[in-house]
């Protein structure tokens, strides 16, 4: 394992190439909760073929990603993974830096994607970081990624602005067709992402001066599910999940009017509940004006065992937010920053610890339970 | 008596809070029963009917419509949306005093409107204002939705007329008269404090606490006020209580002059300064003129010194000594004050 780690890192000089990463049956198992045994049913049921690497004297089955979410596609196929009544609006937020929102939204949606949901990631934050896990560095030009010797279809041309951009009144970028802006990292069947880059910024602009500035993401996507938009059909994804900047700003606004669950990444410090205050005071006024509101998880991150000032700052959120903090939290850990480098997300790093992968697997279920419940509602 | 918990190793408990964090006061249920599709219709809507505003040519049968047609020449008392007034064009008022209508709206909002404005329907649901732009203007600062108004169809002359007539048609109440009725809600309990009462009424705690001052007045007074509430306000009121505590009888002369013979009350007052200087000077004579005692010299007195200035002919020392016998076969007590 230490080995082949060493051997990892010298290949990602620039980039990780996902299709070149392999991972051994008891990772790929354990993505969908089954045993290696159940999983090799699965393949020899479908024909599926899994190529084999030398392992010592024998050879081993070792799957790369497509492999894995290939496989999570076919569950969903063949209905051993469920699916969503309705499409949900995912927005992630909170109105402080540093929380684990960007860790939380990439890993939930690949989370998502190998429990069987079609994800559509939507990079919100002119940062692009998200779209950095994800392996597009939205600060490269074409010349960059050719001079670096990456992929060039790892360049950022287009963002969720570029989408909304023929409805503008202010043009601030050229209009793109949702294929021509959408990426793929792990292929037809992971999460797709729609990246984002510091030109996404204009975009507040943009809405600034239009009418129902709030409610722009909220129209285009129903108008994209409900197939208005000629060449965009978004109603075959379960989740749209939208990764947010830290600032309340005209972007975040829309993302979240348009969204039926907020998930807050908090860590167990002052600015965090203050943060997590204010979003609930906007949404009860927003609640106020249209009767709507959406449900919320706070999700306390970086968390340390056994710390008493922490354990006790858990009793105070649960007690200003009966009800929406969940049970499980995601444990600081030097693995977070590891998955980082290596620029793997964290849930599909194989480095990580299990402990790591295991919370944040059940927080993540936990999250899935309620998104479930309100979709039902 | 209760023991102390605070000594050195007692175990206290962890705070239950956040310094700097308060509770929500309410808490948003999850509730996705009202679609994204519903709530962007219902936006639409509400942009369509902005649109439709003053200055739009289409104009659909509408609630509203119904009501500007309800109008008639006397007016129908209607609740109005604040939105859909706009000011009238032949508002004679020049300038809004924005603290004056703070305090208008902290009025409204403690008691609410009292006189509701005057509007007449300019078509597609909107209004133009005839009278009651401060009051309007104090529902738009409470963020108050609707508003009462008479809703009148008038012609614009007439509105010209109107609008003029709303603020002339009511003359101010004299200080005296609203420190009476001030005095009266006071009296009967009915507020607290001075500050309570201004919020109440609308006016600022220190013009209810200048007209309240004018009940300190002597009653005989107040009994001329009664009658010609007018007499004594403004800037001058302070002086004639001043007045009234010292001189109730000079005052009362006053006013009963400035009832009978029009003084002003800057008259009255100046009547009364120097009438009090003037008495004052007979009780407490000035200097005391020299006097001549032939043939001895002058006495004079000076305050506290009593001078003697000898004739000629006369030796002082010898005089001082006569004087000094003089002085210790005096009666005191037809010199002393006491």
């Amino acid at each position: 394992m230490q080995q082949s780690n060493e051997q990892f890192e010298e290949e990602t000089v620039n980039y990780t190439d996902f299709d070149t990463l392999l991972y051994p049956p008891q990772f790929a198992a354990d993505c969908f909760g089954l045993t290696t045994r159940r999983l090799k049913d699965i393949e020899d049921e479908n024909g599926i073929e899994i190529r084999r690497v030398p392992r010592g004297t024998v050879t081993s089955r070792a799957y790369t990603l497509r492999d894995i979410f290939d496989i999570a596609a076919l569950r969903r196929a063949k209905g051993y993974a469920k699916g969503l009544p309705r499409q949900i609006v995912i927005s992630t937020f909170v109105q402080k830096g540093g929380t684990g929102k960007t860790t939380t939204s990439v890993n939930f949606a690949v989370f998502l994607q190998l429990a069987g949901l079609r994800v559509l990631c939507v990079d919100n934050d002119p940062q692009g970081d998200s779209s950095s896990v994800f392996g597009y560095d939205p600060d490269l030009a074409l010349s960059d990624l050719e001079a670096m010797g990456i992929p060039a279809d790892r360049y950022v041309a287009g963002h969720f602005g570029s989408l909304l951009s023929p409805d503008l009144r202010v043009r601030c970028f050229d209009p793109m067709t949702f294929e021509e802006v959408v990426k793929k990292p792990f292929g037809e069947n992971g999460p797709h992402l729609i990246p984002a880059d510091a030109y996404l910024e204009d975009l507040a602009v943009a809405l600034d001066a239009e009418n129902n500035m709030d409610f722009w993401y909220a129209g285009w996507l129903e108008r994209a599910r409900s197939g208005e938009i000629p060449g965009v059909d978004i109603s075959s994804y379960d989740v749209i999940l939208f990764d947010n900047a830290p600032t309340a700003s005209r972007l975040t606004k829309n993302s979240i009017v348009a969204s039926d669950f907020v998930l807050c990444p908090v860590r167990m410090d002052k600015f965090s509940f203050r943060a997590l205050m204010r979003l609930n005071d906007w949404m009860v006024r927003f609640a106020k004006a249209y009767r709507r509101s959406p449900g919320v998880l706070a999700i306390p991150t970086m968390f340390i065992r056994n710390r008493k000032r922490i354990l006790n700052n858990l009793v105070v959120l649960n007690d200003l937010f009966p009800g929406r903090v969940s049970e499980e939290k995601l444990y600081y850990s030097e693995d977070y920053g590891k998955a980082l480098d290596q620029g793997v997300p964290l849930l599909v790093w194989k480095g990580a610890s299990s402990k790591t992968i295991d919370s944040m697997r059940s927080v993540f279920g936990e999250a899935l339970k309620r998104i479930r419940d309100l979709a039902a509602q | 008596m209760a023991k102390s918990e605070d000594y050195p190793g007692q175990k206290k408990a962890p705070p239950q809070w956040v310094t700097g964090v308060r509770p929500p006061t309410e808490i948003a249920e999850p509730n996705l029963r009202v679609s994204v599709a519903d709530m962007l219709a219902a936006q639409r809507a509400e942009q369509e009917v902005s649109a439709l505003s003053p200055g739009a040519v289409l104009a659909p049968a509408s609630a509203n419509n119904d009501e500007s047609v309800a109008a008639s020449d006397s007016g129908v008392l209607a609740e109005v949306k604040v939105d859909s007034i706009r000011v009238s064009p032949f508002q004679p008022r020049l300038t809004f005093s924005e603290a004056a209508i703070e305090d208008l709206a902290n009025s409204i909002a403690s008691v609410g409107l009292v006189k509701p404005l005057t509007v007449r329907p300019v078509g597609d649901g909107a209004y133009e204002l005839i009278g009651g732009e401060r009051r309007w203007r104090a529902h738009k600062l409470l963020g108050r939705e609707t508003v009462t108004a008479y809703v009148r169809s008038v012609t614009d002359a007439m509105a010209k007329i109107l609008a003029l007539t709303d603020n002339e048609g009511q003359e101010a109440l004299t200080e005296y008269e609203r420190g009476r009725s001030y005095a009266a809600i006071m009296r009967a309990g009915e507020e607290s404090s001075i500050r309570a009462l201004a919020r109440r009424v609308g006016v600022n705690h220190s013009i209810v606490s200048r007209c309240l001052l004018l009940m300190d007045l002597p009653e005989e007074v107040r009994a001329i006020l009664d009658t010609n509430p007018g007499l004594i306000g403004g800037k001058w009121a302070k002086d004639f209580i001043e007045f009234s505590r010292t001189e109730p009888a000079l005052l009362l002369q006053a006013v009963t002059s400035m009832r009978d013979h029009q003084w002003t009350q800057e008259h009255a007052l100046r009547w009364l300064a120097k009438e009090v200087a003037s008495r004052d000077q007979q009780k407490t004579p000035g200097k005391f003129t020299d006097k001549e005692i032939s043939g001895i010299g002058k006495v004079r007195v000076d305050g506290k010194k009593v001078e003697f200035r000898c004739e000629k002919t006369v030796d002082a020392k010898r005089l001082a000594e006569q004087f000094e016998a003089f002085l210790k076969t005096i009666d005191r007590s037809l010199i002393t004050n006491e």
